[in-house]
């Protein structure tokens, strides 16, 4: 029977495989008195917040206490050498490596606080004035570690904010905006604009009379056909 | 000209979804279309201008004395125009509970305009705003969700459409159809549709929109999905449902004149 070891997900560190021991005897099955309850394992997920997952480990026993005391008797004896030795070789790696050893730190701060809204006390008093929000979006970048050690990994969709309001009404004018904020503002202009906006801009100023670029789903490429044209109007009148 | 409404009081049916890809089909079925932004959310607007909550817009023609046609855009896609709304609306409601003829303003505003279809573009509500798009339409579609919570309340819009009809005299006011979105390959999306083909015996369109990553694709690039992936399950079935709404209400070679618009 593979035995398990519960990981969060939030601990990108992956175990460190044990030492290869002699092999022991394979425990016999847990009666169903002796298997916890289906609620209380989910309930024991919940408190630990983060989604779970289960990684296999053969030859290692159930590191949570609470799995230690529904395992069969036999077994406990038999892999109480093991766990030994796993535990060991774990600390004498967190000692040499001061990452993994902020790490480790960071995930039973992760244990011990509360995470689930469900479980954790209502807050009853506002934030400090300057104080950003809990659900406050965050700066998109690479997840940071929080201060319970949780690593936050949320999606950051941009916030639409809509298409510059220099771009005026109905479909853009490239060549009145050139006009008026430059080359460079041009670019930055259409670098905000998505493709339906870029091949309307194609199609409204007879860019691209075959019409064979616009089919393509290519905004770099649109981009620079209407950058061309601009430009090469601006040759022609000079 | 015929002007089509796009209702259900229900949110998250796809009714910004098929007024933009309607209009966007019929437009390839050489129509002009006016699009019209009732929706407070105006995510119409977004989706085939880009734009986030323009002004002017709609409201400063409901509320305010403003022309519609200063505020009839260009969109993204060919031969198709647009009324943006934007987030005023959402208190238009209020601010048009007090004042006269106030189920009519947009049919007054609309008055002598010249396209062959406007589709118009409602919020999942049956207030002022709606009744305006109601009173302003000749035909009503509306857009049902093949899922477990679409038939709650769908009753509702039609014994509201019944009472508009008799409040403001609109005996052509009707449903033209209903059309069913987000059509997958299940038990429940099945069972559902055998239930609507009862309820609606006659009035189900054949088309049905699949659910498509694609819809949303095309939002997100401020464009149709007939523009952004034409040959998608959803671009296919838009396209068809265009043809087959353009043959059940077919466009009248006059003017926007909705009765009692001058009222």
């Amino acid at each position: 029977m593979s035995q398990r070891v519960r990981v969060p997900t939030t601990d990108a560190t992956p175990m460190p495989k044990p030492p290869k021991a002699s092999k022991a005897p394979k425990p016999s099955k847990a009666p169903a008195s002796q298997k916890a309850p289906k609620a209380d394992k989910k309930a024991q997920m919940t408190e630990t917040g983060a989604s779970e997952r289960d990684v296999s480990a053969a030859g290692t026993s159930d590191l949570t206490a609470q799995d230690q005391s529904t395992a069969p008797e036999s077994a406990s004896v038999v892999a109480a050498p093991t766990l030994a030795r796993v535990l060991r070789a774990v600390a004498q790696e967190i000692e040499r490596d001061p990452s993994l050893a902020q790490r480790v730190a960071a995930s039973m701060a992760l244990l011990e606080a509360p995470i689930s809204h469900e479980i954790a006390p209502m807050q009853t008093h506002a934030p400090p004035l300057g104080a950003a929000p809990d659900d406050a979006p965050e700066a998109p970048g690479e997840p940071e570690m929080r201060s319970s050690g949780r690593v936050n990994r949320s999606f950051h969709p941009r916030i639409v904010t809509g298409a510059p309001p220099e771009l005026g009404q109905g479909v853009p004018d490239p060549f009145a905006l050139y006009a008026r904020i430059g080359e460079a503002g041009l670019r930055a202009t259409l670098n905000e604009l998505r493709l339906g906006s870029l091949r309307a801009i194609v199609r409204e100023h007879h860019l691209d009379p075959g019409g064979r670029l616009a089919k393509q789903n290519d905004a770099a490429r649109l981009r620079a056909l209407i950058i061309g044209a601009v430009l090469a109007r601006k040759q022609a009148t000079e | 000209m015929v002007a089509i409404c796009i209702a259900n009081n229900k949110g998250g049916v796809g009714k910004t979804t098929t007024a933009v890809n309607l209009a966007a089909g019929l437009a390839r079925l050489h129509q002009r279309v006016l699009l019209v932004d009732v929706d407070g959310q105006a995510n119409a607007t977004y989706a085939l201008t880009g734009r986030v909550h323009p002004v002017p817009s709609l409201y400063d023609v409901l509320v305010g004395s403003r022309k519609i046609d200063t505020v009839i855009w260009q969109t993204n896609e060919e031969n198709v125009w647009l009324v943006p709304g934007d987030g005023r609306l959402q208190n238009a409601d209020v601010e048009l509970a007090a004042k006269a003829g106030r189920e009519w303003r947009l049919a007054r505003a609309l008055h002598g305009l010249d396209y062959d279809y406007i589709i118009i573009d409602t919020p999942p509500s049956l207030g002022v705003l709606t009744q305006n798009a109601l009173a302003a339409s000749h035909k009503v579609l509306v857009p049902i969700s093949l899922t477990e919570f679409s038939l709650i309340g769908i009753d509702k819009l039609d014994a509201t459409i019944e009472e508009l009809r008799e409040q403001l005299d609109l005996e052509d006011l009707e449903i033209a159809g209903v059309i069913a979105t987000f059509f997958e390959d299940t038990t429940t999306a099945r069972d559902t549709w055998d239930i609507l083909e009862k309820k609606f015996e006659g009035q189900l369109l054949e088309t049905r929109i699949p659910k498509n990553l694609d819809l949303e694709k095309a939002h997100r690039e401020h464009e149709s999905v007939l523009s952004f992936a034409p040959n998608s399950t959803s671009g296919v079935a838009y396209l068809q449902l265009a043809r087959e709404v353009k043959r059940l209400v077919p466009a009248r070679a006059r003017p926007y004149n909705r009765r009692n618009s001058n009222a």
